[in-house]
């Protein structure tokens, strides 16, 4: 279930020799970790991740149990079941871990500090500068409740710092300002300054769970078990994984990682505190217990405490997770204890994605080395036919007399410019192109309802283009545009997602970025200043790729990298989309303008009955059956109701 | 009575012609005939501004025309009121008639006098009907002095006794409401603005000059104009016509001689084509020695109206083409009591009688 990447991977074989802590502090900004906003985020889609994976993958179990139950004609009730209740219900929290309080007088240029409040979990550690009156120190320091309120003295002032109720989370935001004691009250103005650097990350699911012996390896191991170049479509193709979030904790916080994992609804959660021993790459137990509050009948909770700064693109992330992929529910429950759902959209799990073995057009260098050296096959032919897609004997023969390679060649004791020759040779053969079923998109309606969930528009067309390739890798395309609603006018926004994966950063160096950028929306009927760059409207652009390994543009997987083939795709997939959309607009124009003119002409119509039944000493009703009819045949689309409809201005 | 029954017949067909439409299920429309420079052309032969035979359609369900349709049936509806009650209303009790809200808007039927007066105008040349054989009437605004006796609904007027006001013309003018009776005027003069009408009254200009004077206060009504042609045509007066030297009282003399652009279709009944003009003109300063600085400098509006004018067919004689270029040349315009400047019965004692005298006139 802990997906691995070969760069991280190979980058930590080259520092095998320096601890994995040097290892993670040099590479911080490939893993993810070298801003605090990102590092919060980046431990958060971890975990996310993870949990995913761990419920789609169980699925899958059950789904192939199921089909050999059904073909024996059993019953299946029972799995069916147990599918629903796997269908992913994630809970995001963000904790404040500790806060630091300043109380400063007179806030503004000429300010003073008059003391500092030291908090963690919300509850008071330490208090200077000022006296503590509201209870004595130690009994609050002792109470594991919180106060509501708190009462400090300093400089014969009274200062209360006042906490925010009716909130899940401690949240002390409110300061109010102080009285002085004595024969005259004197106001002060006193303000209150939080310092918060430390989160606890909460991330927790419904999936299988882990098994006890599982949890210390995968939480407190770097790039634990790793298999090199899996072509697969897979979440876990960006990241290095959960472990990486582990160690970032440790390093800045010297907390171990808690996870909480129940398999069996029979047995009780088992608690276990872990980090890693940053010389040896292996893990450290540090508790171990049972947790009898765990609520999950089957689940893992990962908690993380770390050094970040929380930001509105945690919720952005998770939004858009949830928009591709439509049946999972996710939570998030924000440091000031805001809670945000975003809704199950669908209860049909995705399509298993299917491992491939990579194809001769698209293999690299290092790869090909590497599977030379770590291949089952005795000699090159087999090498061939056996790990690569679409070669068979012929095709195998052909190359390898093209590189004047001999067949029965021991694949280990290539050289690396036999190899030169052999890679050539391949990249040249003429093979049929890869399988493409190994690919599970969302769809295009499941994509549609998602997104009408998520961003309540008035309208969503989305699309899903046939799978095509590139460099011997497949790859697909899946796009949806949304207008109007509660979409916010002015430059279009673009969601970019990579196998199910919202993509965050980096959005001007990707080649879904300049597949919208250089497309002429004007034609469709958008705005779009010079005919270039982003439309714009009420408009959000989704653009899904998946593949079975994703082309990133660097080692730091936020964006895609420009393969005229792929911008290509995604730009047809646009249009296709583009051209529907125009078709809704047009259609919305020409009804809103006949709408427009029938009221004009309704208003008028009363006193045309007057004046014409006045003039023909005929009845008013006889002279406005006729007119109503008259518009009632021209505008009977929009007519009905209309009568109610007052002049906006 | 035969009047009445003319114009109720004429509005019931219309309204049965538009309500036949609305039956068939059509786009409902109300043929009308262009009054705009578009659709005139003068009659170098008669000397008249005639109107085309150009007409447009005014389609109800059409977005530009569907509130101009909705008001000319209102107002065909009004009149018919009018007749049926035997009532005559002015055009802006009209306006006020038909100033109803519409309902859910803000707008009115008719917002301004300025938006019904045009409909009337439509009504009248798409029924061949005067609007006084709707019952309506314009505002009247003229007045009129001199050697003359007439009838105005059955009462004698003696014009020379009419104190400093003068008798005051009526929009109806016709026949059946005044009848001429004895008079020694010579010729009319029509006066452009009442203040200098005022002056000639009290220094009696009309009994030394023995002429009438009338004046429009502005651009004459129908009534004036009707009356002007009456006397030219049935007392054999001719007309002569004194306006400020700008391009705006040109025009004032152009419509009691040739007749408007907007009311082409009644020129034969309005228009004095052999009227002639004594003054003033920019040409007098010369003539007269009045100091330039005595002019007004003429504005934008000014010179596009006067280059207007010097295109219009009416105003291509030699005279008229040199008068208002000398005008666009130098810059400056006059008004007409810029001559009391030399002296305050300069116009009455000296100009006019020296123009007069030498039939110093523009054609």
């Amino acid at each position: 279930m802990v997906r691995k990447m070969t760069i991280a991977e190979e980058l930590a074989k080259r520092q095998k020799k320096i601890s994995v802590a040097e290892f993670f502090e040099k590479n911080r900004h490939l893993l993810g970790f070298d801003s605090k906003p990102k590092a919060l985020l980046s431990a958060i889609k971890e975990a996310v991740d993870n949990s995913l994976d761990a419920c789609e993958e169980m699925a899958s179990e059950i789904m192939k149990k199921m089909e050999r139950l059904k073909k024996k004609g059993k019953d299946i009730s029972k799995l069916k079941e147990m599918l629903r209740e796997i269908l992913p219900n994630i809970e995001v929290r963000v904790m404040k871990a500790s806060d630091r309080w300043e109380i400063v007088e007179n806030p503004g240029p000429e300010e003073r500090m008059v003391g500092e409040v030291y908090l963690k979990y919300g509850k008071i550690v330490d208090v200077v500068g000022m006296k503590l009156v509201s209870k004595s120190k130690e009994q609050i320091l002792n109470s594991s409740r919180r106060a509501l309120q708190y009462e400090f003295e300093a400089d014969g002032y009274r200062i209360y710092v006042k906490r925010e109720p009716a909130k899940e989370i401690p949240f002390y935001s409110v300061f109010l300002s102080s009285v002085k004691e004595g024969e005259k009250t004197v106001t002060k103005r006193f303000s209150l300054r939080t310092h918060v650097s430390r989160y606890r990350i909460w991330v927790e699911d419904n999936g299988p769970g882990i098994v006890k012996e599982q949890i210390p390896p995968i939480f407190g191991s770097l790039l634990y078990g790793s298999k090199f170049h899996r072509l697969k479509q897979a979440r876990g193709q960006q990241g290095i994984g959960i472990s990486a979030a582990v160690l970032y904790g440790q390093l800045t916080t010297g907390k171990p990682a808690r996870i909480t994992s129940r398999t069996n609804e029979k047995e009780p959660a088992i608690c276990i505190e872990v980090q890693i021993d940053t010389l040896t790459n292996k893990p450290e137990i540090v508790f171990e217990g049972v947790d009898e509050h765990f609520k999950q009948k089957h689940g893992t909770r990962v908690e993380i405490e770390l050094e970040g700064t929380y930001s509105i693109n945690v919720a952005k992330f998770l939004k858009r997770t949830s928009i591709v992929n439509p049946h999972a529910q996710i939570t998030l429950i924000t440091p000031d204890g805001k809670k945000h759902v975003f809704k199950r959209t669908s209860t049909k799990f995705p399509k298993e994605p299917k491992e491939i073995k990579p194809h001769p057009h698209g293999i690299e260098m290092g790869i090909l080395m590497r599977m030379l050296r770590t291949t089952k096959s005795r000699t090159l032919l087999s090498f061939l036919t056996s790990e690569f897609s679409r070669v068979g004997a012929n095709s195998a023969k052909h190359i390898l007399e093209k590189a004047k390679l001999k067949p029965n060649m021991d694949p280990r004791s290539l050289t690396r410019e036999q190899a030169n020759v052999l890679i050539k040779a391949m990249h040249e053969a003429n093979l049929s192109r890869p399988p493409t079923d190994c690919l599970s998109p969302i769809g295009a309606e499941a994509l549609k309802k998602s997104v009408y969930a998520e961003l309540n528009p008035e309208f969503v067309v989305t699309t899903k283009r046939e799978p095509n390739v590139y460099r011997g890798i497949p790859f697909q395309v899946e796009v949806g545009i949304a207008y109007g609603g509660n979409i916010k006018e002015g430059e279009a926004r673009l969601l970019r997602f990579a196998n199910k994966i919202p993509l965050m950063w980096d959005a001007s160096a990707c080649a879904i970025t300049n597949a919208v950028k250089s497309m002429d929306w004007r034609r469709y009927g958008l705005n779009q200043p010079g005919g270039q760059g982003m439309p714009s409207g009420p408009i959000v652009i989704i653009v899904h790729f998946l593949s079975a390994w994703v082309p990133y543009t660097s080692e730091g997987k936020t964006a895609i990298a420009n393969y005229p083939v792929i911008i290509r795709e995604i730009k047809l997939a646009l249009q296709e989309c583009a051209r529907e959309l125009k078709k809704y607009l047009t259609k919305k124009y020409v009804m809103e303008r006949k709408k427009r003119k029938m009221f004009i002409f309704l208003k008028y119509s009363d006193f045309l009955v007057d004046a014409l039944s006045n003039l023909l000493d005929l009845r008013k009703e006889e002279v406005g059956k006729v007119i109503k009819k008259v518009l009632k045949e021209r505008y009977g689309d929009v007519y009905e109701g209309e009568r109610e409809v007052k002049e906006a201005s | 009575m035969g009047m009445c029954m003319k114009a109720k017949e004429r509005l019931r067909k219309l309204a049965e012609e538009v309500f036949e439409q609305f039956e068939n299920g059509e786009n409902p429309y109300i043929e009308i005939p262009i009054r705009s420079l578009r659709n005139v052309r003068f009659d170098p032969e008669k000397g008249l501004i005639m109107m085309g035979g150009e007409k447009m359609k005014r389609y109800f369900l059409n977005v530009s025309h569907a509130k101009k349709f909705m008001q000319t049936l209102m107002v065909a509806s009004f009149v018919k009121k009018l007749l049926d009650e035997k009532v005559t209303v002015d055009m802006r009790d009209l306006f006020y008639s038909l100033k109803i809200p519409i309902p859910g808007t803000k707008d009115n039927v008719f917002n301004e006098q300025n938006e019904s007066d045009p409909i009337v105008e439509d009504l009248e040349v798409t029924l061949d009907l005067l609007r006084e054989e709707m019952n309506l009437k314009a505002d009247k605004k003229g007045a009129m002095v001199g050697d003359m006796v007439i009838v105005d609904g059955g009462d004698e007027i003696d014009l020379r006794r009419q104190g400093t006001g003068g008798w005051s013309i009526p929009s109806k003018v016709e026949q059946d409401v005044i009848q001429f009776k004895e008079h020694t005027a010579k010729f009319v003069l029509f006066v452009e603005k009442a203040a200098v009408w005022e002056r000639l009254n009290e220094d009696k200009f009309w009994k030394k000059m023995d002429c009438l004077i009338v004046t429009g206060k502005g651009q004459p009504s129908r009534g004036i104009r009707r009356l002007l042609h009456r006397m030219r045509y049935e007392l054999g007066l001719p007309v002569i016509v004194f306006t400020d030297a700008d391009p705006w009282g040109y025009y004032i003399y152009s419509v009691v001689k040739q007749g408007s652009i907007n009311l082409a279709f009644l020129s034969q009944k309005l228009g004095v084509p052999d009227a002639k003009f004594v003054g003033l003109t920019t040409q007098d300063m010369h003539k007269f020695d009045i100091p330039k600085s005595l002019g007004i400098k003429l504005t934008q509006q000014d010179i596009k109206r006067a280059q207007e004018l010097l295109k219009y067919e009416w105003f291509k004689t030699k005279e008229w083409q040199e008068e208002i270029n000398h005008m666009l040349k130098e810059g400056i315009k006059f008004e007409q009591q810029v001559l009391s400047n030399k002296s305050i019965r300069f116009v009455s004692e000296t100009y006019l009688p020296t123009k007069l005298e030498q039939k110093d006139f523009l054609p």
